[in-house]
């Protein structure tokens, strides 16, 4: 009984058949979801071990206040963690790495699948680098854009230029800069919370507007655009994932910023901005521009990350054992003792917010000009 | 080759026939308007093989079977006349008289029965017909008869515009299980993309009528219901030319004689949007278009022998986005593969019938040619048969309460599948199911179906004893399917008559279920065992009242599920019971009612599940008046328990490209809402000596919580929403023809 129906008919508007909009598609972030799956090659050789790592969306954010359980199977090879490794079957052949994810709540339970080809490359399947993603204002997009205007040949037109924010009702042209910049990989731009509206420009690329809009016809450029929300002044944490479709996958973090960075932090002269993976932080003192590596207090905050930097200082020197005070933050992990921490340790599930919460941690940043420019 | 048959069957007969003074006689006249006595008049008995015709003066005589009582219907015909249709009350009290209209027929005259009406006098148990002028009045159905037939009971309401609107689920069987022939052609496809119209014009068409089950055995290789289908064989002296446009399409059909006892007719229909609406919707490239064209070439030498070459060809084609534009970027949607889906056919037969005072002969032979291509990126599929019919019916008088009816049928045909696909496409199933399934076929089948049946029709009293014996042989299972079945009458008053019938059914699986690539080849025939009971009560001679129960079992079942094999060995149950009424006084007003409560289920892995069309309670009222002449106005109600559907409870995210893959929850566990159809029909008429015409308009109203159509799901298949139709539909139509 299920099927599809042509839109048609006589008087074809009358009589045609139509639904209530879903109120979220894929762009956006709303509940617990199995965002992305990574695997150290898509390709494995036979007999070899395969590592797996997960990304996920808690929810209210890209973190967890308490962790979920993740499952993973890969034939007869079953492991539990936010980070694996299995053991790759001996017969050549398409195998699929199975992953479930069951919320702290124990009600929600989501299942993803990434198949691998094992013995079917000759060379590893990796995950491609990714660089930051590039950000520039839109000036002529914005939320007020007739559906015509919305249009891809239309946007196509438009030129973009640096800036170190939007400004209310501005939009931002999203990029990223791949050594491969052929249609082989595919980028996948999400929000957290579903906030603002993607309009894609190529597979690398979009367009993103600060407000939920719709189009009322499924016709390209005609119609209405109906607007639900215009976003307020704020930072908005999204994600990009990049696929190849055969397994390579990758994301990235980033923040889209809207309104100037002083009306995001009232009372504070001369705020100054601090990027961490892709992550905007301001801080209310300044830091030395060659600044790479800070330790600072992680406190609970209502954004997409969970948490906020206090107490910001430039690092001088490391210690020799745990450099990083990684082992003192008591996360189940597995996480790197040789890496500074990184906030992508919450989406991945690797530490919960709470366990966080209070720590002080050693972080890698960078001192943009702009939120606008990479650094 | 009928010659044949005729004098095998002639040897099988008993050579004493009893007395012809056992039968009655019927007398009449045939008089024009003006009361001129017309010769060389047509005159048949629906439901007997007997006929005759009028002399000089105008008047017939008929042998009438002595066991007959209560109504006959008369059809009387005559070239360059309209066919009457006359019903008589027997015994009578005097000569019947019978005025024939010159040129063509009014409503209910020239077409005669379309689809029943529930006649004492039909061979089998239950049949329903309707005529021309309930298929023109009744709104709702865009002048098509097929679609009326889905008012009839037992039959499942459909929504309209939704998947499937077309479809006939009759008695607990869905669309796969019935026999659809046209003049004894089994036709490759019913309705254009299974929902908007029917591919066989109405206004050429004689004879609709609809055995909801244990029908006779005339009919094989189906365990549902078979409609059959019958086009008129006019013989008009004049040209005579015929519009239709309705909220759909628009064509025009054609009459003419051409001299040396020919006579053609023709139609050809159009959908039109397409060109309303340009180059397509966001998801539609090529809008939706769909065509037919019909020519049927008479030779009429004589009243007992007639010859027709029938052509029907039949086109559908649409292209479209593989997946719904809302679940793609702007980006996506440039690069989404597009399905250009095509189904056409062309049939070609040679149909005959042969007549005496005590047999006739029906005979079709016929070409079929079904081309179903489809391409989406750099997959295919082709589906490519032709199929060679042949059928022969015979029926003997072997004595005024005895006739022996029989005939025989074949069905050879060739398939092609082909499909270059290297991946599953189950956005495509309807339209492509090849690609659906993933797996590339190459593969050419041959196949020969054949049957034989006999059946006893005997007068007993007031008892009618149907026995008959079917016996199908399929080369492709190697099957043989001896089917015995049994239909009785019994009218112990004159108002009332209660009807019985009891049978084996068997049916082949079709090829593609057959195919050693995507099916099963060693699939067996399906089995149905049927009964049923009925009684049809006249209240005041016009009103009917009717009641029937049934019950079907199947076994060897086979069921589809898109994208995987078919499941074979599955059990199958059905019950029902329908009620219904009708009233008619014709050209003024007609009025039916009827109501069915059924149940049908599936054995599936040990658990008894509704079947796909499973909808327990139906309701259809049709009412139509002629208030004033020239104007007429008509409703009509439908209601039908919500569709079962198989929800998605889940979807498992696919990480390599980051989509979400559907998980089933069981099967048809879950059900749309009721669906109710509310049709106004208000028509003005104008008739002149050359031609007639009228405009109609229609409203069809389906309240809000009614109009569900089908279910769709989030990307991530966590939310569900129902695809509603437009809840109020105005429509204008015209008809015109002239002579």
């Amino acid at each position: 009984m299920q099927g599809r129906s042509p839109p048609l008919l006589a008087v074809c508007w009358l009589l045609a058949g139509c639904y209530t909009p879903f109120p979220h598609d894929r762009h956006d972030l709303v509940d617990f979801r199995i965002v992305g799956l990574q695997v150290g090659d898509a390709a494995p050789e036979p007999g070899s071990r395969v590592f797996a790592r997960a990304l996920l969306y808690g929810g209210e954010g890209f973190f967890h206040d308490e962790l979920p359980t993740l499952s993973w199977s890969l034939d007869d090879a079953t492991a539990t963690g936010p980070e694996v490794d299995l053991q790759v079957p001996l017969q050549e052949g398409r195998w699929e790495l199975q992953l479930v994810a069951t919320h702290a709540d124990g009600q929600r339970r989501e299942s993803a699948v990434l198949p691998l080809s094992v013995g079917g490359s000759a060379a590893p399947l990796a995950p491609p680098e990714l660089p930051a993603v590039s950000r520039s204002l839109v000036a002529d997009l914005s939320a007020d854009s007739s559906a015509e205007q919305l249009t891809l040949d239309q946007r196509e037109l438009l030129e973009s230029s640096s800036a170190c924010d939007a400004d209310l009702g501005g939009s931002w042209r999203l990029g990223l800069d791949l050594s491969d910049p052929s249609e082989r990989f595919q980028a996948r731009w999400m929000t957290s919370g579903g906030r603002g509206s993607f309009f894609e420009l190529d597979h690398l690329a979009t367009d993103w507007i600060p407000a939920t809009m719709l189009l009322d016809d499924e016709v390209e450029g005609e119609g209405e655009v109906q607007i639900s929300e215009r976003l307020d002044a704020g930072v908005y944490g999204a994600v990009v994932l990049v696929i190849d479709g055969q397994g390579a996958n990758a994301w990235r973090f980033f923040d889209l910023p809207l309104q100037g960075a002083e009306a995001l932090a009232p009372g504070v002269d001369s705020p100054q901005l601090l990027e961490h993976a892709g992550r905007l932080f301001w801080l209310d003192s300044a830091l030395p521009a060659d600044t790479t590596l800070v330790q600072a207090t992680l406190e609970l905050a209502d954004n997409a990350w969970g948490l906020w930097l206090t107490d910001v200082e430039a690092v001088q020197a490391l210690a020799d054992d745990d450099p990083y005070g990684t082992l003192a933050l008591g996360c189940p992990g597995p996480l790197p003792l040789d890496e500074p921490f990184s906030f992508d340790w919450l989406a991945e599930a690797r530490c919960s917010r709470q366990q966080l919460d209070g720590q002080r941690v050693v972080l890698e940043v960078q001192i943009p000009d702009c939120p606008g420019e990479a650094p | 080759m009928s010659w044949a048959l005729w004098l095998a069957l002639s040897l099988l007969a008993p050579t004493e026939l009893r007395a012809e003074e056992q039968a009655r006689p019927l007398e009449g006249l045939v008089t024009d308007r003006s009361g001129l006595p017309l010769a060389e008049a047509w005159i048949t008995v629906a439901g007997h093989p007997v006929h005759g015709r009028s002399d000089a003066e105008g008047h017939f005589r008929l042998k009438i079977p002595p066991t007959s009582s209560g109504e006959l219907v008369l059809h009387v015909s005559l070239a360059g006349y309209a066919e009457a249709r006359q019903v008589v009350v027997l015994p009578t009290t005097g000569p019947v008289r019978v005025e024939l209209d010159p040129g063509l027929a009014e409503h209910g005259g020239a077409m005669g029965e379309i689809v029943v009406e529930d006649s004492e006098q039909a061979a089998a148990v239950v049949a329903h017909a309707l005529d021309r002028e309930q298929v023109e009045l009744t709104p709702g159905t865009h002048s098509d008869a097929v679609r009326l037939v889905q008012s009839l009971p037992g039959v499942a309401v459909t929504r309209e515009y939704a998947p499937g609107a077309g479809a006939l689920a009759v008695r607990g069987s869905g669309p796969d299980e019935h026999g659809f022939y046209l003049d004894g052609l089994e036709l490759p496809f019913l309705f254009h993309f299974k929902e908007f119209a029917s591919v066989v014009n109405t206004g050429l068409l004689d004879e609709l009528t609809l055995y909801s089950s244990t029908f006779g055995a005339d009919f094989g290789d189906a365990t549902g219901a078979i409609v059959d289908a019958r086009t008129q064989a006019l013989t008009p002296t004049r040209p005579e030319l015929g519009v239709d446009v309705n909220a759909i399409m628009g064509g025009g059909r054609v009459r003419a004689p051409l001299g040396q006892d020919l006579y053609l007719s023709a139609s050809g229909r159009r959908s039109y949007m397409d060109w309303m609406v340009g180059g397509g919707s966001g998801q539609y490239t090529v809008w939706p278009i769909f065509w037919d064209a019909f020519v049927r070439l008479d030779h009429v030498p004589d009243p007992d022998h007639r010859t027709a070459l029938e052509i029907l060809v039949a086109s559908d084609h649409w292209e479209r986005l593989a997946r719904e534009p809302e679940e793609l970027d702007p980006v996506e949607i440039q690069d989404e593969p597009v399905l250009s889906y095509r189904h056409r056919y062309a049939a070609i037969s040679l149909v005959r019938r042969d007549s005496s005072e005590d047999w006739h002969l029906d005979g079709t032979v016929g070409v079929v040619l079904d081309d179903w291509p489809g391409t989406l990126q750099d997959s295919w599929q082709l589906r490519r048969e032709g199929n060679i019919q042949w059928r022969e019916d015979g029926l003997w008088l072997l004595s005024s309460d005895l006739q022996l009816a029989a005939g025989l049928r074949a069905r050879a045909e060739r398939v092609l599948r082909q499909a270059q696909v290297d991946r599953s496409w189950p956005e495509v199933v309807d339209e492509a199911p090849m690609l659906a399934r993933g797996l590339p076929v190459d593969e050419s089948m041959l196949r020969l179906r054949a049957g034989a049946y006999t059946e006893l029709r005997a007068h007993l009293g007031s008892w009618r004893l149907l026995p008959g014996l079917r016996l199908d042989h399929d080369s492709l299972t190697g099957a043989w399917s001896p089917d015995p079945r049994l239909g009785l009458k019994w009218r112990p008053l004159p108002a009332l008559t209660l009807r019985g019938g009891l049978g084996r059914y068997s049916q082949f699986p079709s090829s593609d279920a057959l195919s050693p690539t995507t099916g099963d080849p060693d699939l067996p025939a399906i089995r149905s065992e049927q009964l049923a009971l009925g009684a049809d009560g006249v209240l005041h001679e016009r009103l009917v009242l009717s009641g029937d129960v049934y019950a079907k079992q199947l076994r060897e079942m086979v069921l589809e599920t898109a994208g995987e094999p078919p499941r074979g060995g599955v059990e199958g149950r059905a019950a029902g019971l329908e009620l219904g009424s009708r009233y008619r006084l014709r050209k003024v007003f007609f009025f039916w009612f009827s109501t069915s409560l059924s149940h049908s289920q599936r054995l599936l892995e040990g658990d008894w599940i509704r079947y796909d069309w499973y909808q327990p309670l139906t309701l259809s009222l049709v009412g139509s008046w002629t208030f004033r002449p020239g104007w007429n106005a008509g409703l009509r109600y439908r209601y039908g328990s919500g569709f079962p559907y198989t929800p998605v409870t889940d979807g498992v995210y696919q990480a390599d490209s980051d989509s979400y893959l559907p998980q089933l929850g069981d099967r048809n566990s879950a059900s749309m809402t009721a669906y109710q159809k509310i049709d106004l029909h208000l028509e003005r008429r104008w008739e002149h000596r050359h031609w007639r015409g009228a405009v109609y308009a229609e409203v069809w109203i389906i309240p809000a919580p009614a109009n569900q159509m089908y279910p769709v799901y989030s990307y991530d298949y966590d939310q569900v929403a129902f695809v509603v139709g437009p809840q109020l539909i105005p429509i204008l139509g015209l008809r015109a023809e002239a002579f």
